[in-house]
């Protein structure tokens, strides 16, 4: 137990805390970071309208990505829980493909797709939507953070909706519902824990996605990851950089506070 | 088509339909088929308005496939299904109104008990007070107060069979279907909800179909019996007939102990037969044909054990072993080579051991002869 206590100590508190410090270090464009205990990165944060549209953009680019890949995972959870076995394997590929391929090569591949000659935005010009763009617009980013993060929530799901006593459901059916009804009382609150994990898995990871957003938001939408990135690399602002960071944690922390809530709500 | 129907009518009239009772359901000519294999074939039964109907049968008999088939979970390969005149073939399995227990209970794990009877209420969009009303009687009906607001998983085994059937009577059913009610209870537990189902399905009016493996369950509960075998009805009559005077060696065998005596017929008279059996010669009221190879039931309770000397001409056979059961006493015995079993109550229990020689008495009218078995399944 103690070497591995060491070596979470050493790798995992130490850059959590080095981050925090840093982010109480005071900042001078032109004589860089400098030692201080200082909390006017935080107030630069909060009080700038720049920064404070930059959490709520990273925090929509994250529901929307949450809530497509919630619509797209109940059916291919259903079908992979429910469905023949060739289906079941053929889709379990589809969705543990995206999780084997590196980010970058799947990203350069949608920004080919998205961008003004490819396929996608041809289609969209060619039925009369030429004003809805994809590349370097939050469009196109949430369809790659989809792409990225939806199989987190299908296999939470899978394991949730596999869980459920398919009984339960012949029981509504025969006491007269629909099959609506059935699947918004009695199959969906019966996997709301996953559909909890699942969330709260897409949503943090795509809410810290930085390849994604880079590529595909090609420097016209960012990000708080996006900014860190570039706040830390070509501005040298780590104060900066560490204080987003840090809230960046803050909402990581309460969306895992919301779940585990969720959870306990639904299996109470 | 019609030589069909009419061949389903035919063998229809040959079973005892209640003539008092309105028919709720019937079967005629129902078969289900998994792919090549037959599971179902031929079935027609006819459930009369308030009747229980226990469907009787080993695993893999076709029992559960009949009511999952009335239920709408699966479809039949022939036949039809008929509620009060309706074929159910064009019915959705949510507009059947059939009220279905099942062998799980499936309870709906995240609504409370009082949630879980109101769910067919608020499927039907009734008003507030009506339900709540609705599900306080039945509540109290099943006997679960002060338990309305728990959780199924917060119940005991036979408080969630009492939620599952509340549930499945809140709807005001046209047919309930019990799949093997009380195979998840404790074994003490059984007969005292089995009585409890009984009543409350009598006291409600409810007609219902029942699917179970345990003979005493379906003598119990059943106003009628059909017993299954490979997919098949091979009875169908009340407990005691099919007790007293089951079709086939196979019935008399699967519903309770027997004492099968093949033999030939030796003489026959307007008050019954002989046979000479190799255990000995036995009256039997039953009419056969001379000279006719015949098979004989008598249950082990209608043989009396008497001292050898008592009477003349009765059989004599050997006490091998014999088994004390509390309120009974399995007694094994050998007559001229021939296995027997006797069931002795009572104190006279005491005066049988084993290696004493007995007198079987049996009366004529306990000994019935039954048709030689031929496989159902083949």
């Amino acid at each position: 137990m103690a070497p591995m206590m060491l070596l979470f100590l050493a790798g995992f508190v130490a850059p959590l805390f080095f981050v925090l410090r840093f982010s109480f270090d005071h900042f001078d464009a032109s004589a860089g970071q400098s030692g201080a205990f200082t909390a006017e990165q935080f107030i630069a944060v909060f009080t700038t309208p720049l920064y404070g549209d930059l959490i709520v953009r990273t925090l929509g680019l994250a529901f929307a990505t949450t809530a497509i890949s919630a619509l797209i995972g109940y059916p291919l959870a259903l079908a992979i829980t429910r469905g023949p076995g060739f289906l079941r394997g053929a889709l379990m590929a589809i969705v543990m493909v995206p999780m084997l391929t590196s980010v970058v090569v799947k990203t350069f591949g949608w920004s080919v797709l998205l961008s003004s000659d490819g396929f996608l935005q041809s289609s969209l010009d060619a039925i009369g939507l030429a004003s809805v763009k994809l590349l370097f617009t939050p469009i196109g980013i949430v369809i790659g953070l989809v792409h990225t993060y939806f199989p987190f929530m299908v296999l939470s799901l899978v394991t949730a909706v596999g869980a459920i006593d398919r009984r339960t459901e012949e029981a509504a059916e025969s006491l007269g519902s629909t099959r609506s009804r059935i699947f918004f009382r009695i199959t969906l609150p019966q996997s709301l824990d996953g559909l909890a994990a699942g969330s709260a898995l897409t949503f943090v990871t795509s809410m810290s996605a930085l390849v994604t957003p880079q590529i595909l938001g090609g420097g016209k939408v960012s990000t708080i990851v996006t900014v860190i990135y570039q706040q830390a690399t070509s501005a040298q602002n780590w104060p900066l950089a560490s204080a987003l960071g840090v809230v960046l944690l803050g909402i990581t922390l309460v969306i895992l506070v919301l779940q585990a809530w969720a959870v306990r709500r639904a299996t109470r | 088509m019609i030589t069909a129907l009419q061949s389903a009518q035919s063998k229809r009239t040959a079973m005892p339909v209640p003539t008092a009772r309105e028919t709720v359901l019937e079967l005629r000519g129902v078969s289900v088929d998994y792919g090549s294999l037959r599971v179902l074939q031929d079935v027609n039964l006819s459930v009369g308005s308030g009747e229980l109907i226990a469907l009787l049968g080993p695993s893999g008999s076709g029992k559960t496939t009949i009511i999952r088939s009335i239920a709408g979970f699966i479809q039949p390969s022939g036949g039809e299904i008929v509620l009060r005149g309706n074929d159910l073939a064009a019915v959705a399995i949510n507009r059947r109104n059939i009220g279905m227990v099942f062998q799980s209970y499936a309870l709906f794990p995240h609504l409370s008990v009082a949630e879980n009877i109101a769910y067919p209420l608020r499927v039907q969009k009734k008003g507030r007070a009506q339900i709540r009303s609705r599900v306080d009687e039945l509540v109290d009906l099943v006997q679960l107060s002060g338990h309305a607001h728990k959780r199924p998983s917060g119940l005991s085994g036979g408080q969630q069979q009492r939620v599952a059937l509340a549930r499945a009577l809140a709807m005001d059913p046209e047919l309930l279907l019990l799949d093997e009610p009380l195979s998840n209870l404790d074994a003490n537990l059984r007969r005292e909800v089995g009585e409890e189902i009984r009543r409350l399905q009598q006291r409600t009016g409810t007609t219902a179909i029942m699917v179970t493996h345990d003979r005493q369950e379906a003598f119990g509960m059943a106003d009628r019996i059909a017993v299954l075998r490979g997919g098949r009805i091979e009875q169908l009559d009340t407990p005691d007939a099919i007790y007293r005077r089951p079709a086939t060696s196979f019935m008399a065998s699967f519903v309770g102990d027997a004492n099968l005596l093949s033999g030939k017929v030796l003489a026959v008279d307007s008050n019954g037969s002989v046979v000479t059996t190799d255990a000995g010669p036995i009256r039997t009221n039953d009419i056969a044909a001379a000279g006719a190879e015949v098979t004989l039931l008598v249950r082990p309770e209608d043989i009396q054990l008497t001292p050898v000397d008592d009477k003349i001409g009765a059989l004599v056979a050997t006490v091998n072993e014999t088994f004390y059961y509390g309120s009974s006493t399995v007694v094994q015995l050998t007559a001229n080579g021939v296995s027997l079993q006797a069931l002795v109550t009572g104190s006279l229990a005491d005066r049988v051991h084993s290696g004493d020689q007995v007198a079987l008495q049996m009366a004529s009218a306990d000994v019935v002869v039954v048709a030689n078995d031929v496989d159902a399944a083949s």
